[in-house]
């Protein structure tokens, strides 16, 4: 009787997992249905779009009636509808409606006349965050360091404060953001302008995970005595839920909605602190091309929105490079630097992308002071923390210059760089700096390096300034770029004497021979100074 | 001049850890190669993991005579498992592992193997099974997925090459008498057995069944064997197994 009652038990453990797995299989899956037309669809920008969206669009010369701002087709809709489980949502941008369907009504789908593409979903993003540390020694060193990185004062100094500006950030949740100090100016002074729960098609986004809440407080949030700890405390804002922690499939089609309302209602610059990326992808797919959100994220930035988007925290793992949207071209990728040394921080994501962009454009503090949703504040690590006080600088930035384009803005950012015009794929351009974007000049810095090639491989002298005092160290960036200006190997060496060995001869043997290349260059970054020539004319 | 010679000293200790910390590379990075991507991942053409596994021995089609106790006979294993992928659906690969399969035997009136004693519950009985394992598989694959095991399918054919012990424990507190046996590589025990598997799995994690297709036992040359428990070999000991395996990647 009791084996009869194992064996039973067993066949049923077994039925289920493996009814389970089998279903999981069958079952109905999440798609795009990409429509063929827009066909007798009206439209009305003036009912359609926020009065700041109308404003932007103007700006950027672009028309207030383009055909991916239309409807889609209410008709095409319907004949979706029935041939699908359910919808889950559309896109205007991309002519796209979202269903559940199973193979059998996919097969039927897409002989339909007005279906032009079926592509299964991507799913999966996660944030780019990593984890809290409840408390450092320095911890108030690195409250007041992540603004003044940035040269926070001289925007203070100015009275930029990123208002006029409106941010959309999408995240996994804002609990606490009407209700904690730190974002009450905001709140008080009704700069909080709209709010919506892609995830449940809901006005409150205040529940959920809080890392929504840290990284709202980066871009404009204050610390307990007023002072900022995002630099865009002026700034106005909209708040997307759009992620769910593991829920397949809806962050894509989240982040999609998510970014055509943002734009609807009047967004310029928007926060995205996610990213998708082996789940779906190789790493030779990270050519801002391949993935639904890349495509959405350039098509933002082409309807004059700045997306700035964590480059994510894959450095130290078995993936290391960015994710997607950050591989976006015209998507200002976010990198981390360590708050004490300013050198990449190590899980920060490398670039380039697949096709050689450069990527990070920019990084910031990958372990930033944070508000959290009980009104408390911690240290929280991630490149997601670095990407917003990116974005408060850029609301700075477009106060200080109202009449830059997006694509101008996002080469200002760029060209602020600590390191312009040095960079490698782990800094893109360095930190960016608030004194090039009020004169746009940068000071004239003395010549202060000589190069030299032995035999023993490349050598740097400091010549100024050269003296070190006992226990200083300073950091020496140098890289070497094949003919395509691809960089192929760059190091950060800390150095307290004038003369050094930057890459040693088997490490060029190495370049050269997997190379084939003559015309390598190398460019060396110190202290301001910016070098860079031919290897032969070392 | 005492003191001098320790200036000195100091001087050149200065120095020379000076020397040493005169430069440190804290970053130094190659660029990912897009044009030659990996030979080696998850899911690219090469990829290899350790993993461990333990089931269960199942009491399926089992004899009376040879009983097992479920939940006590058990099968651990370590293993390193390559794969070869063809298409992002279909791979091949081999898993080799060291196996521990752990058969306790029920001490009920019929129980015959490894002998008819009869000791009711203070006896222990094992046989324990060590062997080195070859396991060819086929692998399906279901679903698009990146750089990433996902979801699948595998069946294979395993091969496996035996050390056998036969271990009799017998303790009783109130008579005092207390002994332990172990019989190594016993004659009537065969070295070598193979089996089909298959299994289901979802990255790391995945359940599998095993069923042995050959016997454990030879046929007793010794007559007194014949004589002593009336059957020509002992009574086949369970064959399918069933547990989960943890890929450690």
């Amino acid at each position: 009787m009791m084996n009869q009652f194992k064996k039973i038990t067993i066949l049923i453990l077994i039925s289920i997992f493996f009814g389970n797995w089998v279903q999981g299989q069958q079952n109905e899956q999440a798609y795009w249905i990409f429509l063929s037309d827009k066909n007798d669809v009206t439209f009305d920008p003036y009912a359609y779009f926020d009065q700041k969206a109308i404003d932007r669009r103007m700006k950027h010369n672009l028309s207030l009636s383009h055909f991916t701002d239309w409807p889609l087709n209410n008709s095409y809709i319907q004949i979706v509808k029935e041939n699908s489980d359910s919808i889950l949502g559309q896109t205007r941008w991309f002519n796209a409606i979202a269903v559940m369907a199973n193979p059998e009504q996919i097969i039927a789908l897409q002989k339909l006349s007005c279906v032009r593409e079926v592509r299964p979903m991507k799913y999966y993003a996660v944030t780019a965050a990593t984890e809290h540390i409840s408390s450092t020694s320095d911890i108030d060193n690195d409250k007041k360091n992540q603004l003044e990185s940035m040269e926070y004062h001289l925007f203070q100094e100015a009275g930029i404060d990123g208002k006029g500006v409106r941010i959309a950030i999408f995240d996994g949740g804002f609990p606490g953001v009407n209700t904690i100090s730190a974002l009450k100016p905001i709140i008080e002074s009704g700069r909080l302008i709209m709010t919506w729960d892609f995830t449940k098609n809901k006005e409150n986004v205040f529940y959920s995970i809080s890392h929504g809440t840290n990284v709202m407080s980066c871009i404009g949030g204050v610390d307990f005595d007023g002072n900022a700890i995002g630099m865009a405390t002026g700034a106005e804002y909209l708040l997307a839920k759009t992620e769910i922690k593991r829920e397949p499939y809806s962050e894509e089609k989240n982040w999609l909605e998510a970014v055509e309302w943002a734009d609807k209602n009047g967004a310029e610059i928007i926060n995205s602190s996610l990213g998708y990326t082996s789940d779906r992808y190789f790493q030779e797919d990270m050519d801002g091309e391949k993935s639904l959100v890349a495509k959405a994220a350039n098509m933002a930035a082409s309807k004059g929105i700045l997306v700035v988007n964590a480059a994510g925290n894959d450095g130290d793992s078995g993936w290391e490079i960015i994710g997607t949207p950050a591989d976006a071209d015209s998507v200002l990728a976010i990198g981390g630097v360590s708050p004490e040394s300013l050198i990449h921080i190590s899980f920060s994501s490398y670039g380039p992308t697949a096709t050689g962009t450069m990527k990070p454009n920019v990084c910031a503090f990958g372990q930033a002071y944070v508000a959290e949703k009980g009104g408390g504040y911690s240290i929280a690590s991630g490149t997601s923390f670095a990407s917003p006080l990116v974005a408060g600088f850029a609301a700075c930035a477009l106060q200080a210059n109202p009449n830059l384009k997006t694509m101008e803005l996002f080469h200002l950012i760029e060209q602020s760089g600590h390191l312009y015009p040095y960079f490698d794929y782990a800094h893109g351009f360095g930190i960016p700096q608030a004194s090039y974007i009020l004169n746009q000049t940068r000071d004239s810095i003395p010549f202060s390096l000589n190069t030299s090639q032995s035999s023993d491989g490349i050598f740097a002298e400091i010549l100024y300034p050269g003296k070190f005092q006992i226990g200083e160290y300073r950091y020496l960036y140098a890289n070497i770029s094949n003919s395509d200006g691809l960089i192929i190997k760059y190091k950060v060496i800390k150095i307290n004497q004038s003369k050094i060995e930057v890459f040693s001869n088997e490490e060029l043997e190495d370049l050269f021979f997997d190379q084939d290349d003559s015309n390598l260059q190398v460019s060396f970054f110190y202290s301001g100074c910016h070098r860079s020539m031919s290897i032969q004319e070392l | 001049m005492k003191k001098y010679t320790y200036i000195f000293n100091l001087l050149i200790i200065m120095m020379i850890s000076l020397g040493i910390s005169a430069q440190e590379t804290i970053l130094d990075e190659n660029t990912y190669d897009y044009k030659d991507p990996n030979l080696f991942g998850q899911n690219r053409p090469f990829y290899l993991h350790y993993y461990l596994g333990y089931g269960l021995i199942t009491p399926y089609q089992q004899d009376i005579r040879n009983e097992i106790i479920f939940g006590k006979s058990f099968e651990f294993e370590l293993g390193l498992r390559f794969k070869y992928r063809f298409t992002n659906w279909l791979s091949i690969g081999t898993s080799m592992s060291y196996d521990i399969m752990n058969y306790r035997i029920n001490q009920n009136a019929e129980n015959i193997f490894p002998n008819n004693n009869y000791y009711i519950d203070e006896a222990k009985e094992k046989f324990i099974s060590q062997s080195f394992s070859l396991l060819p598989y086929l692998r399906i694959n279901i679903g698009r997925r990146g750089n990433k095991i996902g979801k699948y399918m595998d069946i294979g054919y395993f091969f496996n090459w035996s050390g056998n012990r036969v271990i009799e424990k017998y303790e009783d507190e109130k008579s005092e008498l207390h002994y332990k046996s172990v019989y190594i590589n016993p004659t009537y025990a065969i070295k070598n057995n193979q089996g089909i598997f298959a299994s289901i799995g979802n990255q790391r994690y995945s359940i599998y069944a095993k069923y042995r297709i050959t016997n454990l036992f030879y046929n007793f040359t010794d007559q007194n064997y014949i004589d002593a428990y009336g059957v020509n070999k002992f009574p086949e000991l369970p064959r399918l197994t069933i547990g989960i395996q943890i890929g450690l990647f």
